[in-house]
């Protein structure tokens, strides 16, 4: 488990995080969303023990990251701009991280490789960006490290290699209860893949739930009533939004789905139907609430 | 730090396995260095043995000299391996820690399980392995060439270590400073900058220290060996380049052992920085803001004394040099700023700062200017020293040995005894306000050292603007038992180190040598007996009448032998004992200097200090026996009068040899033979010229 407790970084004047507390649990798949700016490679990179936070602490598993390179060895970091050795090759690449991290797994690295269709003797420079990146992905699965920290991973990636990372990371999540945190700006992109989501803006944390719970707690029907109903109507279910387009009437409500569905039976609708949540409908919800405007925190 | 704690297996194996690649990646570095050394070391040797090679063929006897070409070659004296060193000290740490000015690369390496002194350490290592690897794989293949060729007698083992110890201490010198450099750059164009200053400050600002005491102080005075000690303590470069050129001195120990600790110390200090330096430092042109402002105003200053005094020289006065302030420290920061911020428009930042250091400086600078500190006015009493060293231009330099500092020859000169420290004193006292314009070149320089009863030492430097003043008190100190005893090493020298002894009259051969060693150190006793009694007012009136050279070795003098000389001292006439001694023992030969017969005439002139000749001839002088030169000089043939000058001429030779004699303002040139222009220059006594009498 990776715990963040009033971590706080400046770089000169400008304040990149502060006072986050977090808790990354093991064996889950942790989302670190934001926009541009918002803190999410800081964070990112004080986990992977790059920087040093200027006050809280930041831990895994109890011990301090930074200058700890027992608790290093099971952290791999993937930066958005991942370094490589000038003409190294794949080659070169697992053999120099296989001598760094000791339950480096050369036979799946090599597997991996192959299933991805890169080829091992040629050039790391000569890559396209996605293919470096599908490289580096593969060098973390393959290290053995317990998290494995993704900066924009995906973004550079084609749909078809975004799936085949998604599947490997949920694979190895289920293996060996590895924990990916993964660091994007797309929520489309972590909807299906995390378990849990922390919201970042201007270097303090929104709110961090787990996703399940976020999609059990809200829910969203669409119906039609024969006459016309008010938000109000729907008390004392918190209604979190309420779309009405003639006679049909989009509801969000933080509610249980029983406890949604009997009210609007109550009301005598015409038709009702539970519609499926994405993330970033769940997100609107939530910070609304709170009183953003998600379009000002994401895009 | 508990040994567990310090380094793990793991961490161990990391640190090899790391400092490997490193290498790796810097192989391109570690190749030129490898061309370079190749280039300075091992070409110049094969072309050494080549042409020892062919010369041995020619000339058997020349072996001694193809010893020396190769012992130079691949000893400290190869300039080129030198500078190849402090090059590649620079370029290996640059290149070795280049990767923390890239995000990436930073990235990439902090975020490995491996803590920084290690990271820092596989950095170092790389570099430092790379250089020693260039350097002993061509110093083993110059070596080899040597041995094989049948020169191996040109090279002992000791220096062969001693050379390859001095290049590696002082390789970690440089290396060690451009890596804290780099540490406290964010870019690799910064570092390098920061190298170049911080080892440029101290042998800058010891310039730039004496320039300036020159300008603001009448009597301003550091030893030039002070100055070469304070060097080579505290720039590395001034250092090495000192033992790598000088050949006279030998590698001194002490001082590598200093520069190899000043290494480590400063390895350490870089590793220091490395574990404290933010990663988030990476791309910006400073990683330390603290520091980097101290180094800001500490080259600013520099460049301000620096634009002084390069438009005092150019513009002459001291208006030329407070624009020179001003130019070379608003511009040194404005550039500054620019490089810290990378960013023109930040030229004009902290000017603020500026403003402050400037005021500062101008504070400080117009309280020496006005010798507020008392500077000039310093001149302790009787009771506040124990001991003063003085010495002056009207000196005897030639008794001393060529190894002899000017430091050395002040410390010869040091007075305890009470009357002699007063005499010393009110010497200083009487030339401590500075002298007129007027006065012109009749003074005498003094050099000071007033060894303070805290220990503490002192240095000033007087102009005595009156040399007939200057005498009169430096006489009491000449004349004292003290002077002597101290001064001349005949004094010092045992009897043993007295093996030989050559008389020399001036013009031409020795008249006679002495290789008994119980003859040698009689005369020796002699002289200083003659010596103790000497007085300047003697010495005023007479001048050397021969030169006696003592050697430590029976055969000096003998086929051009001449390197075994302790001492040298003049011989005077009122020295009898020692004359009479000399011709018992058959080295001197007493009468006139020169033959009437073999002179065809004499060359005289007088000058005042305008220029304008003063010699007059006496009355009844035939002018067919005077010829007169477009200069105005006068020619003489006529015997009787060349004669009676011979009489009282004194070779300008031996004259000089005392700097108390005073000469008369005509000046003789005896010409010998016209066709070949061997001719022999003489003076005479003061008002004993015997043929004018001058305005």
């Amino acid at each position: 488990m990776i715990t963040a407790t009033d971590v706080t970084k400046r770089f000169g004047n400008i304040l990149a995080m502060d006072a986050v507390t977090a808790v990354i649990r093991e064996g889950s798949v942790f989302g670190l969303i934001g926009s541009n700016g918002a803190g999410k490679s800081t964070f990112l990179r004080m986990t992977a023990g790059i920087l040093r936070p200027d006050s809280g602490s930041l831990m895994a598993d109890g011990m301090e990251i930074y200058e700890n390179p027992q608790v290093k060895g099971r952290i791999f970091y993937i930066s958005d701009e991942q370094y490589f050795y000038s003409n190294a090759t794949p080659r070169e690449l697992r053999d120099f991280y296989a001598s760094i991290y000791p339950g480096f797994d050369k036979g799946r690295f090599q597997t991996l490789m192959k299933g991805f269709d890169l080829q091992m003797e040629r050039k790391i420079n000569t890559f396209s960006k996605g293919m470096k990146k599908q490289v580096s992905v593969i060098c973390g699965i393959c290290s053995g490290a317990d998290y494995l920290l993704c900066d924009e991973t995906f973004d550079g990636l084609d749909p078809v290699a975004r799936q085949a990372v998604k599947s490997l990371l949920a694979g190895e999540v289920a293996e060996r209860n590895m924990t990916p945190v993964i660091a994007s700006h797309n929520l489309r992109e972590l909807e299906d893949i995390c378990d849990h989501v922390g919201l970042l803006h201007r270097g303090g944390i929104l709110f961090s739930r787990d996703l399940e719970d976020m999609k059990l707690g809200i829910h969203k029907l669409q119906c039609v009533f024969q006459e016309p109903v008010e938000r109000g109507d729907f008390a004392p279910l918190e209604v979190m939004s309420f779309d009405k387009r003639g006679s049909l009437f989009t509801i969000t409500a933080r509610s249980s789905r029983e406890e949604l569905e009997e009210k609007v039976r109550s009301m005598g609708p015409v038709f009702y139907e539970v519609l499926p949540l994405s993330l970033e409908e769940i997100f609107i919800s939530e910070t609304e609430v709170q009183g953003y405007d998600i379009k000002k925190l994401l895009f | 730090m508990t040994s567990k704690s310090f380094c793990s297996k793991e961490e161990s194996r990391l640190l090899g396995m790391l400092t490997k690649e490193k290498m790796r990646r810097s192989l391109w570095a570690i190749s030129l260095c490898t061309l370079a050394f190749f280039f300075m070391l091992t070409v110049p040797t094969i072309m050494g043995v080549q042409q020892g090679m062919e010369r041995r063929q020619v000339d058997p006897q020349a072996m001694e000299s193809i010893y020396s070409m190769l012992s130079t070659i691949v000893g400290r004296h190869n300039v080129f391996v030198t500078l190849a060193t402090v090059a590649m000290a620079v370029l290996l740490a640059a290149v070795s820690f280049h990767y923390m000015h890239k995000k990436k690369q930073v990235d990439f390496y902090h975020s490995l399980p491996i803590r920084r002194p290690w990271l820092f350490l596989t950095s170092f290592l790389a570099g430092l392995f790379g250089f020693l690897f260039a350097y002993l794989l061509n110093l083993a293949l110059s070596l080899g060439i040597i041995f094989c060729s049948g020169f191996g007698q040109a090279l002992s083992g000791v220096q062969v270590l001693g050379t390859m110890v001095l290049h590696l201490v002082f390789f970690l010198a440089v290396y060690a400073l451009s890596i804290a450099a780099h540490q406290l750059a964010g870019t690799t164009a910064t570092g390098l900058l920061c190298t170049g200053f911080l080892l440029a400050l101290f042998p800058a600002a010891l310039g730039l220290t004496i320039v300036y005491g020159q300008l603001l102080f009448d009597h301003w005075y550091l030893p030039d060996e002070i100055v070469s000690r304070l060097g080579q303590w505290l720039s590395p470069l001034w250092s090495y380049f000192t033992m790598s050129f000088s050949y006279n001195d030998s590698i001194r120990a002490g001082m590598v052992v200093y520069w190899l600790v000043w290494a480590l110390v400063l390895g350490g200090v870089g590793m220091f920085l490395y574990t404290r330096r933010p990663s988030e430092s990476a791309g910006k042109a400073v990683a330390f803001s603290r520091p980097a402002a101290v180094l800001k105003y500490m080259a600013v200053i520099l460049c301000t004394l620096a634009g002084g005094v390069l438009f005092r020289v150019i513009g002459v006065g001291l208006g030329w040099q407070i624009f020179g302030f001003f130019c070379g420290g608003i511009i040194s920061h404005c550039v500054l700023e620019v490089v810290y911020n990378l960013d023109f428009k930040k030229i004009f930042c902290h000017i603020k700062g500026l403003g402050i250091c400037g005021v500062c400086f101008a504070a400080l600078y117009t309280a020496c200017h006005m010798d507020l500190f008392g500077y000039d006015k310093f001149l302790p009493t009787a009771d506040q020293v124990k001991a003063v060293s003085l010495m002056s231009n009207e000196n005897e330099d030639y008794v001393l040995s060529v190894d002899e500092t000017q430091l050395d020859t002040l410390y010869r000169q040091t007075y305890r005894q009470p009357e002699n420290i007063k005499a010393a004193l009110e010497l200083c006292a009487s030339s401590i306000e500075p002298a007129s314009e007027e006065s012109g070149w009749d003074g005498a320089r003094i050099w000071v050292c007033y060894q303070m009863n805290s220990g503490r030492k002192v240095y000033r430097s007087y102009f005595a603007p009156s040399r007939e003043a200057f005498l009169e008190q430096w006489a009491v100190l000449y004349d004292s038992r003290e002077y002597k005893e101290n001064y001349y090493p005949i004094f010092q020298l045992k009897d043993s180190e007295l093996q030989s002894v050559g008389c020399w009259q001036g013009e031409g051969d020795y008249t006679g040598f002495v290789r008994q060693q119980e003859q040698a150190a009689a005369l020796a006793e002699t002289l200083r007996e003659e010596t103790l009694n000497l007085t300047v007012e003697q010495l005023k009136h007479q001048a050397p009448v021969a030169m006696l050279e003592w050697g430590n070795d029976p055969n000096y003098g003998k086929e051009g032998n001449y390197s075994h000389m302790v001492t040298q001292m003049p011989v005077y006439p009122s020295m009898e004992k020692t004359l009479a001694l000399m011709e018992e023992y058959g080295i001197y030969q007493p009468g006139a200097l020169l033959e009437l017969d073999e002179i065809q005439g004499v060359w005289l002139w007088s000058w005042d200090k305008e220029g304008a000749h003063t010699l007059e001839l006496e009355e009844g002088v035939a002018m067919a026996d005077v010829q007169v030169s477009d200069g105005g000089d006068i020619y003489i043939t006529d015997k009787e009068r060349i004669a009676r000058m011979l009489e009282k001429a004194v070779l300008s030779e031996l004259a000089d040899r005392n700097p108390y004699f005073e000469a008369d303002a005509v000046r003789a040139r005896f010409v010998l033979d016209e066709n070949m222009g061997y001719s022999v220059d003489c003076v005479f006594p003061a008002g004993e010229f015997p043929l004018s009498t001058a305005k």
